[in-house]
């Protein structure tokens, strides 16, 4: 199916009409990372309407625009968006495969500074993987933690 | 085809009007269900009927993050709506999720213990 002309039209809109007219994705990806050394590791699962957007393209609006948003977000003084007109005015991105996908969600929605130093300390903070690989029983979730085995 | 309506009220034949703001501004505007403990078997964590949501990270037993692919407006202008599936279980908006994001937690309702469970929330209010 061909994606409409989307430029300009509210980022909202382009989402309902992606789910009327595409079937969702259930990826079997999954993105494992700490954020502080005191928490188990958090698992980042990608949303299967979300994952047809990404592999339809002319939907979704470019990562660095959530970057933006989260720059206004981090301010003292943040009371409110003022610049949501980058959601729905900055021209959508093209399809993507599900691996460029994933590395855009995990730019829009892991904090940057896991993404931004994923390899900087003794061993990785965030692994890429798939479902299977994670524990199959939740019994010690709390005590998950990224393997020392995959020093970096 | 596709089309527009323009219309600032709807009548009904008998019991009177309604202006359309009311059906705008209270619209779910972001909503999920996650299924932490897989009783859906799609596997655990799997997002079902979801609007507006690009990811759920799973932060610990009972603990997530819905995150909005079209952020809301700000971090007090929504409204968040929380359900659990099962009885004696309870599922709670976290309140210091910041603009971008829907926190869960979901609790047994009689040991007050955070636990996987199926949870579920609408969000209504104002997007970015």
């Amino acid at each position: 199916m061909q994606t409409p002309e989307f430029k300009g039209t509210h980022l909202f809109d382009r989402l309902c009409w992606a789910k009327e007219n595409l079937d969702g994705v259930q990826s079997d990806y999954r993105v494992v990372y700490e954020d502080s050394v005191d928490e188990c590791a958090k698992i980042l699962v990608p949303d299967p309407n979300w994952m047809a957007c990404a592999l339809q393209g002319g939907i979704l609006p470019p990562v660095w625009v959530y970057h933006e948003l989260a720059k206004d977000e981090a301010q003292p003084d943040f009371k409110k968006h003022t610049r949501g007109y980058l959601l729905h005015q900055t021209e959508p991105v093209e399809a993507m495969t599900e691996e460029e996908a994933i590395e855009y969600l995990i730019m829009k929605d892991c904090p940057q500074g896991v993404w931004m130093n994923w390899d900087s300390g003794n061993k990785p903070k965030m692994v890429i993987c798939k479902t299977e690989q994670l524990p199959q029983t939740r019994t010690w979730r709390n005590a998950w933690r990224i393997s020392d085995e995959l020093a970096a | 085809m596709a089309g527009k309506i323009i219309a600032d009220q709807i009548e009904h034949s008998t019991a009177g009007s309604l202006d359309t703001s009311y059906v705008v501004n209270g619209a779910t505007v972001c909503c999920a269900m996650i299924d932490l403990p897989n009783d859906f078997t799609g596997g655990a964590n799997t997002v079902y009927g979801s609007v507006n949501v690009s990811s759920y990270t799973d932060s610990s037993t009972g603990n997530g993050i819905a995150i909005p692919t079209n952020s809301f407006s700000s971090n007090t202008d929504r409204v968040v709506v929380t359900g659990a599936v099962g009885s004696n279980k309870l599922t709670a908006f976290v309140t210091n999720a910041t603009a971008s994001q829907v926190k869960l937690q979901a609790t047994d309702a009689g040991t007050d213990t955070e636990q996987d469970q199926v949870m579920t929330f609408t969000a209504h209010g104002d997007l970015a």
